[in-house]
């Protein structure tokens, strides 16, 4: 993966948190492979994009971020995922450090937040 | 009403009361994030309201609203629904997507998302508080949304929560925004075992 590599996957069922998240991203020059609504589709799109970088919400109908997680770093033991969740769910980011979650945000998201993850996992891509 | 759930009553409406303290600023904090527009929340003060009478409450049983809903789960158990009325959930709308730049299309699109998030957001930071003062495990699911008459929304409540009888707690309050209001209510809706533990559980320095 090369460090200059600046594709995201977003993974979030509500809409407007990916217009938000997008509207981040792109004037940085990060470019949104794709979208996902669920864990289902992350891994189906990950699969096919192989982006730099996972936006991944926890909580999500049918398979959940963890999960997703799981199955992504099973697949690729070097993606990069970022975890997203609203306040209060302590306990799952736990989770998703130990199982390879590269950092988590909280949100709601803040263009400062979500850029400085971002960034800190491509400096740790150039490092290797 | 025995005299020993009214007491349960009176006790809860000053814990949800303490607890909307808590939790305003820190959702009025978030949604001004998330926006870029400046919120707060004004006070609300929760009474205890059987639930035939909401949808007059809330303006008329005709009237259209956007309602998101948060159902708990966890050692407390309820649902925690907030209601927009039409004309307080278009304002909101615009306010959202105002930063944005997206077309009317792409705004519509995304319209009941950005409402849900919203509702997520109040939701949230409601039931962090409950959690916070009470040490129990209260965990919200993924929001519902839906935008129908009130009435029709009291009726899918009413099967739900058949049980539940006259506990249901009713907040209205208002997003501000350059003090310009935008009408809200909550619901706070416990199964009667959850809402006798999170009195039990509150702290008593806090409800002094």
């Amino acid at each position: 993966m090369k460090s200059t590599d600046k594709t995201v996957l977003i993974v979030d069922d509500t809409s407007y948190t990916r217009v938000v998240m997008r509207r981040i991203l792109e004037p940085e020059g990060f470019i949104v492979v794709a979208e996902a609504s669920n864990g289902e589709e992350a891994i189906e799109l990950y699969n096919k994009h192989k982006p730099m970088i996972v936006m991944m919400d926890i909580i999500m109908p049918g398979i959940d971020g963890i999960q997703a997680l799981q199955e992504i770093r099973r697949i690729d033991p070097q993606s990069n995922v970022v975890m997203c969740s609203s306040l209060g769910q302590e306990k799952r980011l736990t989770k998703a450090i130990g199982l390879g979650a590269r950092d988590y945000i909280v949100k709601p998201l803040r263009a400062d937040r979500v850029l400085a993850a971002i960034r800190a996992i491509m400096l740790l891509q150039e490092d290797r | 009403m025995s005299s020993e759930n009214n007491k349960l009553c009176k006790e809860a409406v000053a814990v949800l009361n303490k607890v909307w303290k808590m939790s305003s600023q820190k959702a009025a904090e978030d949604l001004t994030i998330m926006s870029g527009d400046n919120f707060h929340l004004s006070n609300m003060n929760f009474q205890q309201v059987p639930l035939e009478d909401i949808p007059d409450l809330i303006g008329n049983p005709e009237q259209i609203v956007s309602v998101v809903m948060l159902e708990i789960t966890g050692k407390c158990k309820g649902e925690i629904l907030l209601i927009l009325p039409e004309k307080s959930a278009d304002e909101l709308v615009s306010i959202l997507f105002g930063n944005y730049q997206l077309s009317a299309e792409e705004i519509e699109e995304n319209r009941q998302s950005a409402l849900r998030e919203t509702g997520n957001i109040l939701g949230s930071a409601f039931l962090n508080s409950i959690a916070a003062i009470t040490d129990m495990e209260v965990l919200p699911t993924v929001p519902v949304d839906a935008k129908d008459m009130t009435a029709a929304i009291m009726d899918i409540i009413q099967i739900k929560y058949a049980s539940i009888g006259d506990q249901i707690f009713v907040a209205e309050s208002a997003l501000m925004r350059d003090s310009k209001p935008m009408a809200l209510y909550l619901l706070a809706i416990f199964e009667p075992e959850s809402l006798a533990e999170i009195v039990k559980h509150s702290n008593r320095s806090f409800l002094e």
